[in-house]
């Protein structure tokens, strides 16, 4: 299996010059659909910025969410009826 | 009275040393000459400050008090609310909404105390911003060096008081936005408790994070501006139905009896040695070794991030379907961004909130204040991407603020001083319990008197 990839590649690689497509971010399809649902339009340009932010503020996401709070642990705005 | 404070003005107001009107006739004219190289206003309200002067010296000649603030000439960041003005809040979006049919709440307050608006202040877009540059009015200068950043998102507030051309600004805080430009200009700023001035009529950027707050050259000033402004409002939900706890008079206590710590920890991380260099000396003047760790420091400043950027791109969501190329490129990313946070972890961050603020405040049965760099380093330079903090280079526009985040997350009050390193200024935050304001305010004075803390004119 490995020696037909390879030798695909070779193959590919002697008709060459095409250029290898730049690997698509799995968060890119959860950018994009999110942008669907909510009826967003970004421009392929934004994407990285996009990613780019994402990535950094589902990180800080990550450390808070690691925190265990207890299962009553109440939110901190209060609405008072 | 070019580089006159705020109580200095009101005295020689109230005294008819100097009329209301030469005050703001000084002021429009230092405007003029120093606005195109400091870009911190975006209107000047001439006609509208002449019309309020003139109105001082009338009732101060008929007898009638001017007030604290006689005749201190003020400007605001221009998401306030002032009649006759659509209220930018940074934006190229806001300039065709309809124009305030009222001023913000403290602008009237500032106004009965005998203050003088003399027009809005540039900042960065919807306060989403740390720098003070903005794609729509250009970048808020630095007065200490015109190349530099002023710090945002209140960019024009501190470079219109550093740079002397009022005595007096307001801004907004929502995760540092008052004490960067405070550090970044090398002035005072106060970001009161979460909910103790009103910020109605004012346009929002993160409902549950923003504060509204005074800039001035001095301590006193801060005090004055911040006692005028207090008070109950309906028109905020948020503000506190608390009587004004006026600070001013116990302004000189000095700082015996004080418990004062400093910040290890999280707080010792990244910091440049100016920052340092600032600590030290504040630490040496007040005699302060002992030093406290704020628990979970850094995952607070985590929260206040996710909030932010959720909160953020809800408010904008609808002006991000519709007018997505108008907004500056670097906020429309960042909210674009915020839009497709799942809810859980927003949520999460609201408990961690609740947790973290009982744990903190558990250190204030032992201390009454806390101190920690307002800044990771002096102003850089306007248009720079990236900066080193502890070696590791990183992005400087979201990481400015790591210092600042974690204690405006839970509303506690805390007085910006500026230590007036050279060739650049670096404030330290000076933390309090909350509704302490009285406190942090009594030892910036403490170490303004000791020379320490002061904001160094600029050579413009």
């Amino acid at each position: 299996m490995v020696r037909k990839v390879l030798r695909k590649n070779r193959s590919k690689g002697r008709k060459a010059a095409k250029p290898n497509k730049p690997k698509r971010d799995p968060l890119d399809d959860f950018i994009v659909a999110g942008a669907r649902a909510f009826d967003l339009k970004i421009d392929e340009a934004w994407m990285p910025a996009v990613r780019g932010h994402l990535q950094v503020t589902l990180r800080h996401g990550a450390l808070v969410a690691a925190f265990a709070l207890p299962d009553d642990a109440e939110p901190a705005p209060v609405f008072k009826a | 009275m070019d580089w006159a404070s705020a109580s200095e003005i009101a005295r020689a107001v109230a005294n008819g040393e100097r009329s209301a009107l030469a005050v703001t006739e000084a002021a429009l004219a230092r405007i003029k000459t120093l606005n195109p190289k400091l870009n911190a206003f975006t209107d000047v309200v001439a006609d509208r400050a002449r019309a309020k002067a003139q109105a001082i010296d009338q009732a101060r000649g008929q007898g009638q008090s001017p007030g604290l603030l006689a005749g201190v000439p003020f400007a605001v960041k221009n998401l306030f609310d002032i009649n006759g003005l659509a209220t930018l809040a940074g934006s190229k979006i806001n300039r065709s909404h309809t124009p305030a049919a009222r001023d913000a709440t403290l602008i009237e307050r500032l106004e009965t105390a005998g203050a003088v608006l003399v027009g809005a202040l540039n900042m960065g877009e919807y306060a989403y911003d740390f720098t003070g540059e903005n794609v729509h009015d250009g970048a808020s200068r630095n007065p200490h060096d015109l190349s530099r950043m002023t710090g945002g998102s209140s960019g024009g507030s501190g470079g219109a008081v550093a740079g002397g051309l009022v005595p007096l600004a307001l801004g907004s805080d929502t995760n540092g936005s008052i004490r960067v430009p405070s550090s970044f200009c090398g002035i005072f700023g106060l970001k009161p408790t979460y909910g103790r001035l009103s910020r109605a009529h004012t346009f929002p950027f993160v409902a549950s994070l923003d504060h509204l707050g005074p800039f001035a050259r001095t301590t006193k000033d801060l005090a004055l501006a911040y006692d005028a402004m207090q008070g109950h409002d309906a028109d905020d939900p948020v503000c506190a139905d608390r009587r004004p706890e006026i600070t001013l008079p116990a302004l000189d206590r000095g700082i015996e009896g004080l418990s004062i710590a400093i910040a290890g920890g999280y707080f010792r991380k990244g910091a440049s040695p100016e920052a340092r260099e600032a600590m030290e000396r504040v630490a040496k003047a007040l005699d302060v070794r002992r030093e406290i760790e704020i628990p979970e420091a850094e995952r607070a400043r985590s929260a206040a991030y996710v909030i932010t950027a959720t909160e953020g791109a809800a408010l904008h969501l609808d002006r991000l379907r519709t007018r997505a190329k108008d907004f500056d490129p670097a906020v429309r990313d960042r909210l674009i961004a915020g839009a497709m946070v799942p809810a859980a972890l927003v949520n999460q961050a609201q408990k961690f909130r609740r947790w973290y603020r009982e744990h903190v405040l558990e250190l204030f049965k032992d201390v009454d204040v806390i101190l920690a760099p307002a800044t990771p380093c002096a102003a850089p330079k306007i248009g720079q991407q990236t900066f080193a903090l502890d070696g590791v280079e990183m992005a400087l526009r979201p990481n400015i603020g790591i210092y600042t985040q974690p204690i405006s997350f839970i509303g506690l009050p805390v007085v910006a001083a500026p230590v007036p390193l050279t060739p650049l200024p670096i404030a330290v935050q000076i933390i309090a319990a909350p509704w302490r304001e009285d406190v942090a305010l009594r030892m910036a004075q403490a170490l303004e008197q000791a020379g320490v803390a002061s904001a160094a004119r600029p050579n413009i």
